[in-house]
This record gives structure tokens, C-alpha cells and sequence, in this order.
């Protein structure tokens, strides 16, 4: 009898322990969370337009970091290419072994990594982030996403990415062509021939030519607004007569420049002063970013460039502008004064970039910003188009594309006549008009066919001989931790 | 009838009950038995019934007892009594005892077996309370049953003589012959032999003799012998299996606990941490406000990945090391596969002190104490300094120069042109030379009956540090603990409370990284009393004085409490149902400001004030409902139980940012910031579990335990969430079998043991399956809109890691128990690694969470010996000896050896040039290249292929372990710990950078050097030697070179303790009960060659360990 009870109890304490073991499955998930309150779930943020403007904003955010970034801040193209090229000169104080590799040319593997593949993963990132963006608008079926601002939206997010690989395919020449979110495939992706990128670049700005809107809209895509920090129409015409004219497309690039400099929002800015150039929303801004803060008012670069009083160290104003850049300038040529600041006295005085003025430390504020980010500019494009009027033997309506600019810079007209002293004079007017600006000369130099010529001369004077230049060094090593993981990546010749 | 049974037994368990409170005192010869009852009377208040017909016959009694348990007085009373009793209500009353009628009827009676009689048998301890689940047996048979809550087992029908035998977890056994009793009160005493010291396991409580799996005790008064602030401290060294390494010697400090090796690549190998049946989280999480100074608690934080954050400080710092009561160390799958997936890296539990019945007793402990760093570098001197310093500039052909932007021939030098070259600091003496004080008073009441008992204890500590400036923690705790019964005991309820309040007020980074300064430094002080910053003749510091530290600090304020209720009920013989409860709550606000002081003034126009605030709320609860059923089975003790598990944990932090202050005196206050940005987390933890366990233990020497878990994580997706471990293990004592009784005399315990099982970690971040947006933190959004960025790439499939655990052990007792031997050999098996693994950054991002097909091997070796080696009336002298030899090995990674990770290595290789000394002719380092010959360019490669790096040495430790040697005599007790390990650990000989000695880097730490070092360098061609020639510039460093490796073999006293008991006359004539003095130390002598500061934390730069002692006066009343 009392064993049966026992054995009662027994045979009840395991049922109730197997009722227990199977309940935790599935049927009552006692482990479930909800999402954090802390974040919001992909869904979500596609399902209104606030949240969906915060993607975009998010992207707009990263472009505008100190850190991981090409666009700005201690590791941007103006650095990085600026050093690569003829443009800029190595404190000689510093002991970045990264900074070096690029002012010597000297790129190569050190330890696990290639030193000169930082830009690979800090552009990738933006791919990311505007493919998840262009699918999410795309598929999105929230009635709370108003169709107006999702085709802005969609068309900032195509035009980002067309921005995006137009560095891409200009730093490392053919590039994986990610055209999804999807980690799965892209982790495998091979490298693209560079005509396809190019091809995607156009095939993108195209289409967003016609959805974006043709005034600058504020943070709410509904309203108009005189910060010049959206995408635009014009900014979709201004990268496309760029990449035709490095394609060789020389009538689109023409056209294309033509309806940014024929539209009346742009004009061309007096070198400083108020409304100049590089001051925030000038008539000469196509497409600028607003400068983030993080205890910085204004822009990262003036940080960077400007030498403070104590002079040079490792962290900032480690560079200042090379010798061949300073000596290039005309003399008389305003931008010399205006654009370049000088540290320093005698023989040991240097120049450095001086287009963004400010430099201040403090809290950023709607109203005491007064620089921000350009990523796209009106002189650029009567450069563009004076090319590629060159390049089409329109002598005449490249002289005075080319004289808009030197005459800003109270520079006499162009003597140039011919075509060929005509691109000579447009390369070397682009040279003292876009430098340090994201790699512009670097790019040139490569598309003109003139690296190996300059390079050969620069990378022994700025390695003190110890480096010859390497014909191989013009296209920058992807990076090696790709490579690792995808067998279908071959890294760039030479390294 | 059957409310009437149910009344009865009521009542009489009541009696019984009432019998264990009742005591008495007694000393009469040749007394009538009703004098003796009328004494019992006055004492106790229990009334009498006798009969004048067994009045007549009643025996005479003799009798002396001092404070007895009624129930034994009367036994005796009644022993040679022709006549029996019972107790009914308070009342006792005389009956005819009828059995022994039967048994003298028997001889003449036809029937030939001997009548059987039904024998109640009460079990109490000592005290005489109750044992509840007592084992009696009748020897020689398999006949036998268990103690009800009462203490009352009744064997039916058994004869007359039979012999009983009683045993109980923690008690000698007892052996009783009946003698024709039918009521027996059998007292068993505590047990004195360490076999049968109570073992805590998870949810089950065993001892060391009958315990299948591989577990450690550390007893609190162990932990009290050593002045250390966190209790993981003091069981460092103490356990075998275990490796618990301090990041620094800071108040509050980091500590990394890893149990039987790493078996986990990236993620979590941290042990569970339990505290009264409490889990808590095994490591803080990070409050954004400058708590990295508190250094880190290990790699693999449980706490990386996604949404999550870097861990500092520990969180057993927040725990009384005063309040421990033991420390059990979980190793093998036997020990932790009930906890399932908690436990894959073993389980710490810890026991906080319990109330004990008896009188009350106020115990009142005093100590106080100082520490300095026990040991200082030999460091250049200024004349060697400069020496140095100008012999560098010469080698790289430059001109010391004054001028910052110098070139060319010339290298700005401020510390040989602007300083003065004859000043002298010793920056060791200067930071870390103090002397901390370390004062800390407790308190405790505890008393009670055997129905309701309690303790609530206080204490309170400050301990400074050896800094200058005004640092300090102090801590305030209080431990409560009541536990409470129903008069029938079938109810109990028990709570544990412990709360801690903990302000702590560091430097906001460790001073000690400026002890490599310069000699020459200038004065820190103007004559004006600000800080001298030596500006150079354009405005800018030369150095980066280390006094700027002082101004500022780092503060953190920590209440933390840990509660526990426990509520148990027998539903029926052997059943009991109970559950915990348990909640936690950690509450941590922290400061960190940069006052302008403690800026360079050329950056003061580049930077600004700032201060950080944290507010980190971590809060869990637990609830475990439990089932426990136990019975005797064929001849054996089956016990089973059966739970499940409710866990919640949530982390909330919230950390602000701020700058532009416009005074320093405004810093704690985050509203007068500009601007001020706010970061904020909030995550949740769900947890859920049915567990369950069996254990059967056959004529007690076979022992088969079984478990088994059933979890679910919400830190996986719905596809992965459940998962299922569990273990086996056994034992065999095999001392028990004739066959080895016979055959080894000598031996007087042996025991083989075994297990096998899995266990499981989750110990990576929350909500890893959801594709989450988060805002970016920014100070000016772009046109004021907030950012969203993703997360991370996410993995839906996201699966347990899994840990197979593998343990054999033999445990010995020789000479009649004085030398213990015990050695385990265990493997445990880690796979399906949660790891962050490369992925191509054309991704997006360069790591995905990924379960990877990487296995770790983790075998190891532990070997203890205690021995008693000398036990006369006075003197004693004990040994206990701790080896543990780990080994560690990547088994397989994914089909590839990937950078750090090689397969066939232990997880911490280093790969390692292999170092040749200083070319004599040039002066610079050579190593070996991968064709055998010199090179000062060694080519680095991670793929084992193309470099000249080959594969070292581990950096875990080859063998670590611990000897405690304790001496008694007369009221003088001594313990002496010493603690050894040895390992392979970067020496500080070619600089802690690994740079060629001679350069000066402006505005940060560092430039002096050994003087080892110094001695050993080269000055001209020809000279053969170790260190390279001085140079200024960072190039022909060896970084990575074996020779910058050393065998860091230790041996350190950790701990001695010298305490000295008055004797009991003194402590009776000042009315105390207990009296005691004592001296602590604690890391008072290291020998060991490592150069550095200390071959423990391997500390280079980071304040070490330090010494301390203490002395102390401990009073009961």
C-alpha cells in the first residue's frame, strides 16, 4: 500500500516534469522578448516617413564622422589622395606608419593588413546601408510612407550609391558590384570590370535624375529649404557629367554640365567673404553634408588642415601642402592667398589647405555652423564642361568655361588656343582649384594618363629617394581581410 | 476516524515537536522516580500520570544530565523501568510496556520465530533538534526507512535485537542495538571527518564522501583570514581547476575567473555566479562614464556583440567578503549540467553566513591595515637618462633641438635642451609610493530556536589607495538572514538579504603608466601653485605631467542588493515541493571630469572640460519552483527532483556626455554641460527551464546521479531557442568492499568517480536574431533629423555553444583519513562556437555572429593532498597542496587556420620571431628568418606561410596551484599560503613597447627604462649584446621576438595568518565567549625573475596587486 503511493507520487513528479520539459517549446515561448525600446526593428523604420528619413539621415550622419570615414576626418580621400599625389607633404614629426606608406607611395602589406586599404571597407559600408534602404523603400507597403517621400528617398539612396562607387571604381578599379543587402552573396561577389561599375553609376543617376526633387527640401521632404544638404536633381546632373566626362562621354558631359550651370540656383561664389565658396548654402554648393559636431562646429578638414599656433603634431595638422602645389599656383592667382594658410616663418614656413576657416571647438548649432561639408561644386562644373568642350574641339566654349574660373581667382584669360594647351590649361587650373578636395587631383592624374610621369618625379622627392614610383601604386590595395574570406576576390597587381 | 487519525497524529507530532525545546538539568542518586519526574515538573512544566500499581514496582534512579533533551533524560529514567510512557500533550504519562510482556511470553510460547516489535526511532543532532530525511537501516538487511520532518522513522516488525543503523549528510554514523525498545532517541553527532562535510550543489546538497562530480569548497573562514576586498581574490589559487587573474590592484578592480580553461573563442567563458540561489550576471556592463579605469574582467565578455558593451570591474565587489559562509567551486559535467546552459564555463556559488538556534550571541570584529606596492622597478637614474637619451639622438645623427617643427639634422628634444639635465624624480615613489589604509569593522547578532533563527550582520570598510590625492573606497553592508518553521515543521520559510552601498573615488586613470617618465622631468608645480606644464618657447608643453591626474577623479557609487526567499512545504513522506525566489538589483551612478586643470593650456582652446555620468540599473529575478521526492528503493536512497526556471534579466544604462563647462566647479552638474549628449540602453534577458535530477545510492557505496535541463534563451531566434543538456555521472567506494578492506588496510577511503555530460553557453549579446535600427548619438543631427543606423548584420540560426564534459577522478583516504589524496583528469569539449567571424566588409560590416565549426579541447590535471601531519593536545600541523596542470587546444577552425587561432595550438599561442641578439657590428636586432638565416626585417605573416614568425609558446599557465601549511598550538593559530604558477608572459627587459630604448615621446607617458635594460645595450661595433642601440626613432623594434617572452614562474606568499585565542579562564572572567587577536598579510613576498611589477596581473603599467597587512581583534559575546 504504501509503496503503491510512493510509486504514485513518482510516476506524478516525472509527468509533471515532462509536462514541463515539452510546454517551454514552442506552444508557450516563455523565452520570447519584445524588440529593445531601445532600437527600432527594420520593419518599422520603412513603415513611415519619419523613421524612413532617419535611415537616410543616418547615412547622411556617417558621411559627416571624424572616423571610418572618406568623406571627412583623419582618414578622407583629401587626406589620403592629397598625400598620394602631388598635392600635400608629411609633418615630418609624424610617425604614422599608414600616413607614410601613402606620402611615399609605399603602400604595402603590414602585418595582417594592407596598409592604403582603409577607404575599401569605409566606403563599403555605405553600399550597405543605401542597397537595405532602396530595398526596404522599394518593397515597403506601409500606408504611413507617403509616396512623394518615398521616391525622394529612394532616388537620395540610388544617387548615394552612384556617388559611392564612382570612389570605388576611381581607387581601386574593378570592384565588387554589390547591388543587395544580402551578406550572403555579397560576402562571395567578384570583382566587376570597371565599364560595368561605370555603367551602374549612369544607369542610377539616370533614373534618379527624374525622381529627385529639383529644390533642396527641408528634414521633412515636404517643404523647401535653403540648406543645400539633400540631394537634388542637380546634384544627380552634376556627379553624371562627372562620370561621362571620365568615361570619355565627352557630349554628355557637356549637356549633363550644362543644365547644372545653365539652372538658376547655382552661380559661381567669391573666393572668401560672406556667401564664399566653401560657407554654408553658397549659390556655388551643388550638394554639401552638415558637419556633425562631436565638440567641432564647423567641418573636420578645417580641423585637419589648419595648423594651430603650437604648431604641427601626430593627431592634427600633420600635413601641410606640398612644395609642387604651392610653386604651381600663378602668380597673382587669388586663391594662393585666400585658399592657403602659412605657418611659420623664413625657410621653414609651410602652406596648408585653408578653403574651410574654421576650426573651433564647441557646441554646434543651427545657426553658428557656418561652413559645411561640399561634396559637389559649381566650379567643377564649368571645369567639366570647358574639358569637355576641349575634347571636342569646342575651343571657344572651353576658353570661357575656363576663364569663368580664372577670373574669379583674378587670374588674366586663358592664352590657351588649341586643344591641347587647352586640356593642359584645364588640368593645371583644376589642380589649383580642386585641391584637396576627396582625391580630385589624385583621379586626374590617373584619367589623363599623366600619373606615371608625375608620380615618378614626386615619390622620390618625398621619400628622400628611398622610394621609386611603382606604376602599380595608382590603384590603392584592396583589403586583405576580404580577401581571406572570399576566395573570389584577387587583390591588385603589385601588391 | 479519519479526521480523528489526522487529529492524533497532529497532536502528536506537536509533542514531539515541543520535546526537542525541552532541556534539563539533573544530578540525583538512588531517587524515587516520581521525585525525579516532580524535578522534570519544575524545570519543564510537563505534568506526570502514574499508577499506583507501576509506582510500586518503579526502580530507583541515578541519574546526571546537564541541559538534556527530555527525551533522553527520560530514556535513562526508564531504562531498567519494568514499565514504558508516553507523552501526550506536555503530559507524561506511564503505560505497561507491552512488548517485553510478548517477548517474555515468547520462550514458552509454541511459536518459534521471535516476535518482531515496531521500533519508533527519533534522530536529532547534538542540540537536539530534529534531522529531517535521516537514513535508518537495520544492519545486515536492506530494510530501512527515512526521518520525517519530526525525526521519527518507524520500522514495523522487526526484531527485537536487531541492530539500527542511523546516518545523515554531515553526521557519524551510529549503530543501536533495539533491546527490545519500541521508542529510541538516537543523538548523532556532527562528524569530524571532511568526507562529511556538507558539499552545496546546484540545488542539491551532498557530501564530499558521496559526491559524483568534480567540486571545490573554500569555507568562509578561509576567506576570512585574508584581507582582500572581493572574495574571488581569495579563493585564487585555492582550487584547483581554477585561474582567477586580478587587471590591477585598484579598489574595485577587474577580475577575469575562468574554470577548467577558455572554451570559447570569442564569447563568454565566464563561470555562472550564484549567490544564495541567486544567478547574477557575470559581468557588469560598461556605464559609458569612464569605468574602464576599474579594469576589465577578461575577453569573451559575455557581454560583447550587438547592442552590448564592454565590462569592467567585477561584480563581486559589491559582495561582503564577511558574510561568506563557502564558496563552491563547479567543474565537471556532474556538478554543472543541471544548470544546463548557464554553466558550460562551471558554476561559483557562493553561501552567505545562515542563522544558527542557540543562544544569541553578538560577534564583533575589528581590523585595520595598511598596503604599499610590494615591489619597484630598478629605472635609470637622471645621469643614465640623459646618457641614454643623447647617445640615441647621436646614433640616428641628429642634433638635440628646441624647436618643435625641427627637421632634418635636427629632432626636437625637450627633455635634453629646455629641462634641467641634473633633476631627479623617482616617479614610482611619486605615484604609486603611498601607504593605503584599510579599516574595517563588522558586526553580527545571531541566535534562535530550532523553529525561528536568524543573523543580521554590518560592516563597514574604507580602504585608500597608495596614490597621492584623496582616494578611497568605503563600503557599508548589511546580512540578513531568518529562517522559520511551522511548529510541525512541514512549512519552512527562510530569507537572505545582503546589501551593499559602495562609494569608490579612484584616480580616472591608473597613475601608474607615468612611472616610466623621464627622471628629469621638470618641477610639477609652478611657484604659483598651478601645474607646470614647461611650455616651450612657442607656447607648447614639453610633458605631460602626471600630477594633472589629481585634479580629477573617478567616482562610483554602487548599491547592491541580493535578496532570496525560500518557501518549502512536505506535501507527504519524502515529497516536498518549495520554490525560490530571488531578485537582485544593482544600482551604479559614476562620475568621470576633466577639469581644465588637467588640460595642456596651448589645447585648452582645442578641448574642453568634460564629465561623464553613468546610471547603470541591472536588475534579474528568479523564480524556481522545485519538487523533491525522496525514498528508500532496494535497499538504497533514490532522490529525485524536479524544477523549473523563470529568469528575467534587464540592463538599463544611461550615460551623458558633456562638455563646455564653463568651470571646473560645475562639472557634476550635467545640466550646466553644453552640449550634452545622452547614450541609453535597455535590454532584456528571458530565461526559461524544466530541469530535473535522480540519485540513487546503493548500500552506500554506489552512487549514480543523472541530470538533466531543458532551456530556452531569448537570445536566440524562435528557431533555436530550446535546447536540451545533461550528465551522468557515478561513484564507487570501493574502501567499502571487503575484497579492498582486506586487501588494503591501509586505505581507509577510496573512491573512483566519473561523469559525463554537456552543458551549453548563451553568452553572447541580447536580441541578436532581430534586425534592429538604432539612433545615432550625434551633436547636430543633419536638418535636426535623428539618424538610424542598423545594428549589425543578423543570423536568424544563431544555435547554443556546446560544451561536452568529460571528468574521471580518484579520491583516497590513507592512514586512517589524516593524508587525502585526490586526482582528476577532465576533458571538456567546446563546439559550435558562437563567434564573430569575418565576413567581407563589402558587406557592410567585417564580422557576422556566427555559430563556427571551431572545437577547443580543454584537459587538465588537478591533483590536492591534505594531510595532517602532526595532531598532539597542543600542536597541530596540516598541509593542503593544489596542483592543477591545464592544457588547451584548438582542435579544428572551420576547416583553416586563421590568424590568431592555429589548429593543433592552444587558443593564446604566440607566434614569435625567433630573436639572435644585436648585430655587433650595426647594433640592431636580428631574429631568424624561415630560411634559418639573420635578418633585422623579419616579415610578420598570420597565414604560417611567407613569414619568419613561427609558432611559440601559450600564454596560459603551464601549471598553477597553491600549498596552505597550518600550525596550531595551544591558542596560536597560523596559516601560511604560498601560490605558484608558471606561464610564459611579455617581460618589460626590451621595453614594455617592444621599442628600442632612447626615444622621448612629448605629451604621453613613458621614456625611462630598466636598468637592466640599460646595462645590456649596445654603444659600438663589436660590442655582443641583448639590447639593441639607443635610437630615437620607432623603427628596428622587435615586437613581437621570443626573447621578449619569459618563463613568469611565481611563487608568492599570498597569505599569512597569525591568530592568537585567550584562554577560556580570561574569556570567562571578561565574561566573553570568544576572544581573539590576529595579524593578516597578504602578497607579502614573491620570488620570481618576471621584470616587471608583478608576475601575477603580468602589470607593467597598471598598478599591481598589493601588499597588505592587517591586524585584527575578534570578540564574542
Amino acid at each position: 500500500m504504501k509503496s503503491q503511493i510512493h510509486q504514485h507520487i513518482l510516476t506524478t513528479a516525472l509527468f509533471i516534469f515532462s509536462c514541463c520539459n515539452s510546454s517551454c517549446k514552442k506552444e508557450l515561448d516563455l523565452a520570447a522578448v519584445d524588440p529593445p525600446v531601445t532600437s527600432i526593428t527594420q520593419t518599422n523604420v520603412f513603415a513611415s516617413d519619419g523613421t524612413a528619413i532617419g535611415a537616410l539621415a543616418g547615412i547622411y550622419t556617417q558621411m559627416s564622422s571624424a572616423t571610418t570615414n572618406i568623406f571627412t576626418g583623419n582618414q578622407s580621400l583629401s587626406i589620403y589622395c592629397g598625400l598620394s599625389s602631388d598635392e600635400l607633404s608629411l609633418w615630418s614629426g609624424s610617425s604614422s606608419t599608414s600616413l607614410i606608406a601613402y606620402y611615399q607611395n609605399n603602400l604595402r602589406l603590414n602585418g595582417t593588413s594592407y596598409l592604403g586599404s582603409e577607404s575599401w571597407s569605409n566606403t563599403y559600408k555605405y553600399v550597405f546601408l543605401c542597397n537595405s534602404a532602396i530595398e526596404q523603400l522599394t518593397s515597403s507597403t506601409s500606408e504611413n510612407l507617403t509616396p512623394i517621400v518615398r521616391k525622394q528617398l529612394l532616388g537620395e539612396a540610388k544617387f548615394i550609391r552612384a556617388y559611392i562607387y564612382f570612389y570605388l571604381v576611381n581607387l581601386y578599379g574593378d570592384v565588387p558590384l554589390a547591388l543587395t543587402s544580402n551578406y550572403k552573396v555579397n560576402n562571395l561577389l567578384p570583382r566587376t570590370p570597371k565599364v560595368q561599375v561605370w555603367q551602374q553609376i549612369i544607369s542610377d543617376l539616370h533614373d534618379v535624375q527624374a525622381t529627385l526633387s529639383t529644390s533642396y527640401l527641408d528634414g521633412t521632404l515636404l517643404a523647401v529649404s535653403t540648406d543645400r544638404v539633400r540631394p537634388t536633381a542637380g546634384a544627380a546632373n552634376a556627379l553624371l557629367a562627372r562620370a561621362y566626362l571620365y568615361t570619355g562621354n565627352y557630349a554628355g558631359a557637356d549637356s549633363a554640365a550644362s543644365a547644372v550651370i545653365n539652372n538658376s540656383l547655382y552661380a559661381l561664389s567669391p573666393l572668401t567673404g560672406t556667401g564664399s565658396v566653401f560657407s554654408r548654402n553658397s549659390s556655388e554648393t551643388i550638394w554639401s553634408i552638415q558637419p556633425q559636431g562631436n565638440g567641432l562646429i564647423n567641418t573636420f578638414d578645417a580641423y585637419y588642415f589648419i595648423i594651430p599656433s603650437t604648431g604641427p603634431s601626430s593627431s592634427v595638422a600633420f600635413t601641410n601642402i606640398n612644395p609642387t602645389l604651392v610653386n604651381s599656383f600663378e602668380s597673382g592667382d587669388a586663391r594662393k592667398s585666400k585658399w592657403l594658410g602659412t605657418y611659420g616663418t623664413g625657410t621653414n614656413m609651410v602652406y596648408y589647405p585653408y578653403k574651410y576657416t574654421q576650426n573651433a571647438f564647441g557646441t554646434p548649432t543651427a545657426t553658428n555652423q557656418t561652413e559645411y561639408m561640399m561634396m559637389l561644386r559649381l566650379a567643377e562644373q564649368y571645369l567639366i564642361r570647358a574639358e569637355a568642350r576641349a575634347q571636342l574641339n569646342n575651343i571657344s566654349g572651353a576658353k570661357s568655361d575656363l576663364n569663368a574660373i580664372r577670373t574669379r581667382a583674378s587670374l588674366p584669360n586663358t592664352i590657351a588656343n588649341d586643344q591641347a594647351s587647352m586640356l593642359t590649361a584645364i588640368m593645371h587650373e583644376r589642380q589649383v582649384e580642386l585641391f584637396t578636395e576627396l582625391g580630385q587631383r589624385w583621379f586626374d592624374l590617373k584619367r589623363t594618363g599623366t600619373v606615371d610621369a608625375v608620380m615618378a618625379a614626386q615619390t622620390p622627392l618625398k621619400s628622400n629617394n628611398a622610394v621609386q614610383w611603382n606604376t602599380n601604386q595608382q590603384l590603392y590595395p584592396i583589403f586583405q581581410g576580404d580577401i581571406n574570406v572570399n576566395p573570389n576576390l584577387k587583390q591588385n597587381p603589385g601588391y | 476516524m479519519k479526521m480523528l487519525t489526522i487529529f492524533l497524529f497532529a497532536t502528536c507530532l506537536q509533542v514531539h515537536a515541543n520535546i526537542s525545546a525541552q532541556t534539563v538539568t539533573l544530578k540525583v542518586s538512588n531517587t524515587s522516580l516520581e521525585n525525579v519526574f516532580k524535578e522534570i515538573q519544575r524545570q519543564t512544566g510537563y505534568d506526570y500520570i502514574i499508577n499506583s500499581r507501576f509506582a510500586k514496582v518503579a526502580k530507583s534512579v541515578s541519574i546526571e544530565v546537564k541541559n538534556t533533551s527530555i527525551d533522553l533524560v527520560l530514556q535513562e529514567c526508564f531504562k531498567d523501568q519494568p514499565f514504558t510512557y508516553e507523552i501526550l500533550d506536555k503530559t507524561i504519562i506511564i503505560k505497561e510496556k507491552e512488548s517485553p510482556k510478548n517477548a517474555e511470553a515468547a520462550p514458552s510460547a509454541i511459536q518459534p520465530p521471535p516476535p518482531n516489535i515496531d521500533v519508533t526511532i527519533i534522530v536529532t543532532n547534538s542540540d537536539g533538534q530534529s534531522l529531517d530525511g535521516a537514513s535508518v537501516t537495520i544492519k545486515g538487511q536492506n530494510k530501512g526507512a527515512a526521518t520525517d520532518i519530526q525525526g521519527r522513522a518507524i520500522l514495523k516488525n522487526i526484531y527485537k535485537d536487531a541492530i539500527v543503523v542511523v546516518s545523515f549528510t554531515g553526521y557519524q554514523n551510529q549503530e543501536i542495538k533495539i533491546n527490545n525498545r519500541t521508542t529510541l532517541v538516537v543523538r548523532l553527532m556532527t562528524s569530524t571527518s571532511e568526507l562529511d562535510e556538507v558539499q552545496i550543489g546546484a540545488y542539491t546538497k551532498t557530501t564530499k564522501r558521496f559526491q559524483t562530480g568534480n567540486q571545490t569548497t573554500v569555507k568562509g573562514e578561509d576567506i576570512e583570514k585574508q584581507p582582500v576586498p572581493n572574495v574571488l581574490e581569495a579563493i585564487a589559487n585555492r582550487v584547483p581547476g581554477l585561474n582567477i587573474i586580478q587587471s590591477n590592484g585598484l579598489n574595485g578592480g577587474g577580475i577575469t575567473v575562468r574554470i577548467q580553461g577558455q572554451g570559447s573563442l570569442s564569447y563568454g567563458s565566464d563561470p555562472l555566479f550564484v549567490i544564495d540561489g541567486v544567478p547574477i550576471l557575470s559581468q557588469l556592463r560598461t556605464t559609458g562614464a569612464g569605468d574602464a579605469v576599474l579594469g576589465s574582467s577578461g575577453n569573451g565578455s559575455s557581454l560583447q556583440g550587438p547592442l552590448t558593451n564592454q565590462a569592467f570591474g567585477s561584480p563581486l565587489s559589491y559582495l561582503n567578503t564577511a558574510d561568506i559562509e563557502s564558496v563552491e567551486v563547479l567543474k565537471d559535467a556532474a556538478a554543472t549540467s543541471i544548470y544546463g546552459s548557464q554553466a558550460a564555463a562551471g558554476a561559483i556559488i557562493i553561501t552567505t553566513k545562515k542563522g544558527k538556534p542557540g543562544p544569541t550571541k553578538l560577534s564583533i570584529n575589528l581590523q585595520s591595515g595598511w598596503s604599499t606596492v610590494p615591489q619597484m622597478l630598478d629605472m635609470l637614474n637622471t645621469s643614465q637618462y640623459i646618457q641614454m637619451r643623447r647617445e640615441a639622438l647621436k646614433n640616428d645623427g641628429v642634433v638635440p633641438s628646441s624647436s618643435p617643427t625641427a627637421s632634418g639634422a635636427f629632432k626636437y628634444a625637450p627633455d635634453l635642451t629646455l629641462w634641467d639635465n641634473t633633476r631627479y624624480t623617482d616617479w614610482q615613489k611619486t605615484l604609486i609610493g603611498g601607504t593605503a589604509q584599510y579599516t574595517n569593522i563588522n558586526g553580527s547578532v545571531s541566535g534562535g530556536t530550532s523553529n525561528v533563527n536568524y543573523i543580521v550582520g554590518a560592516t563597514y570598510g574604507k580602504r585608500t589607495t597608495v596614490f597621492p590625492g584623496d582616494y578611497n573606497d568605503q563600503q557599508g553592508s548589511i546580512h540578513f538572514n531568518l529562517n522559520t518553521s511551522s511548529v510541525n515543521k512541514k512549512f519552512n520559510f527562510g530569507i537572505t538579504i545582503n546589501y551593499m552601498v559602495d562609494i569608490n573615488k579612484l584616480p580616472s586613470q591608473d597613475p601608474t603608466k607615468y612611472i616610466s617618465d623621464p627622471p628629469n622631468t621638470p618641477t610639477p608645480y609652478n611657484s604659483d601653485g598651478s601645474l607646470n606644464w614647461a611650455p616651450n618657447p612657442a607656447g607648447a608643453s614639453t610633458w605631460d605631467n602626471p600630477y594633472k591626474l589629481f585634479y580629477a577623479y573617478y567616482k562610483n557609487n554602487t548599491n547592491n542588493l541580493t535578496s532570496n526567499m525560500l518557501l518549502s512545504y512536505r506535501i507527504a513522506a519524502g515529497l516536498d515541493i518549495e520554490s525560490s525566489f530571488g531578485y537582485s538589483n544593482m544600482q551604479t551612478n559614476d562620475f568621470n571630469g576633466t577639469p581644465l586643470t588637467m588640460i595642456a593650456p596651448e589645447s585648452r582652446t582645442a578641448t574642453s572640460r568634460r564629465a561623464s555620468y553613468g546610471n547603470r540599473g541591472m536588475n534579474s529575478f528568479i523564480i524556481e519552483p522545485k519538487l523533491r521526492y525522496k525514498r528508500r528503493l532496494y535497499g538504497g536512497t533514490l532522490a529525485f527532483l524536479a524544477g523549473a526556471t523563470l529568469k528575467e534579466n534587464s540592463v538599463a544604462v544611461t550615460s551623458i556626455n558633456g562638455s563646455g563647462y564653463s568651470s571646473d566647479l560645475l562639472l557634476q552638474n550635467p545640466s550646466a554641460a553644453n552640449p550634452a549628449t545622452t547614450s541609453y540602453y535597455n535590454t532584456k534577458q528571458k530565461y526559461v527551464a524544466a530541469f530535473g535530477s535522480l540519485n540513487y545510492r546503493f548500500k552506500e557505496r554506489y552512487v549514480f546521479d543523472a541530470t538533466t535541463r531543458t532551456d530556452g534563451s531569448s537570445r536566440f531566434g524562435p528557431d533555436n531557442r530550446y535546447h536540451t543538456f545533461w550528465g551522468v555521472s557515478g561513484a564507487w567506494i570501493f574502501t567499502e568492499e571487503d575484497l579492498f578492506k582486506k586487501a588494503m588496510p591501509f586505505l581507509s577511503f577510496g573512491k573512483l568517480r566519473a561523469s559525463y555530460g554537456t552543458s551549453g553557453s548563451d553568452q553572447i549579446g541580447d536580441y541578436t536574431y532581430l534586425n534592429l535600427y538604432n539612433p545615432s548619438n550625434v551633436d547636430l543631427p543633419p536638418q535636426g533629423v535623428v539618424g538610424l543606423q542598423p545594428n549589425a548584420l543578423v543570423n536568424n540560426f544563431l544555435a547554443w555553444e556546446e560544451t561536452h564534459k568529460f571528468s574521471i577522478g580518484i579520491d583516497l583516504g590513507l592512514l586512517s583519513d589524516r593524508v587525502f589524496l585526490g586526482v582528476t583528469f577532465s576533458r571538456n569539449v567546446s563546439s559550435n562556437q558562437l563567434k564573430s567571424d569575418p565576413i567581407a566588409t563589402v558587406t557592410g560590416f567585417n564580422t557576422i555572429l556566427e555559430n563556427f565549426p571551431g572545437t577547443i579541447r580543454n584537459s587538465d590535471w588537478e591533483f590536492e593532498v591534505r594531510s595532517t601531519n602532526i595532531k598532539e593536545r597542543n600542536f597541530s600541523w596540516k598541509t593542503n597542496l593544489n596542483i592543477t596542470i591545464p592544457r588547451n587546444k584548438l582542435l579544428s577552425f572551420g576547416g583553416q587556420t586563421s590568424y590568431p587561432f592555429y589548429v593543433g595550438q592552444p587558443l593564446d599561442v604566440k607566434t614569435l620571431y625567433h630573436f639572435l641578439g644585436v648585430d655587433p657590428q650595426t647594433g640592431v636586432y636580428l631574429v631568424q628568418d624561415r630560411f634559418g638565416n639573420p635578418t633585422k626585417n623579419p616579415v610578420f605573416s598570420t597565414t604560417q606561410i611567407g613569414g619568419d614568425n613561427v609558432i611559440s609558446r601559450s600564454g596560459f599557465s603551464d601549471f598553477d596551484g597553491g600549498i596552505l601549511n597550518s600550525f596550531t598550538y595551544k591558542g596560536f593559530s597560523l596559516d601560511v599560503f604560498f601560490s605558484l604558477v608558471k606561464r610564459f608572459a611579455n617581460n618589460n627587459f626590451f621595453t614594455s613597447t617592444g621599442n628600442v630604448p632612447g626615444s622621448y615621446a612629448v605629451n604621453s607617458a613613458g621614456g625611462n627604462i630598466l636598468e637592466t635594460t640599460f646595462l645590456n645595450a649596445w654603444h659600438q661595433p663589436g660590442d655582443n649584446a641583448l639590447i639593441s642601440k639607443f635610437s630615437a626613432g620607432a623603427s628596428g623594434s622587435i615586437p613581437a621576438s621570443d626573447a621578449s617572452f619569459e618563463n613568469a614562474f611565481f611563487a608568492r606568499l599570498k597569505n599569512l595568518s597569525l591568530s592568537y585565542q585567550f584562554p577560556d579562564k580570561w574569556k570567562k572572567r571578561m565574561h566573553v565567549n570568544d576572544c581573539s587577536i590576529y595579524a593578516q598579510g597578504q602578497n607579502l613576498i614573491t620570488i620570481s625573475n618576471f621584470k616587471g611589477l608583478d608576475p601575477e596581473t603580468l602589470a607593467i603599467s597598471t598598478l599591481p596587486p598589493l601588499r597588505t597587512f592587517t591586524l585584527g581583534l575578534r570578540v564574542v559575546f
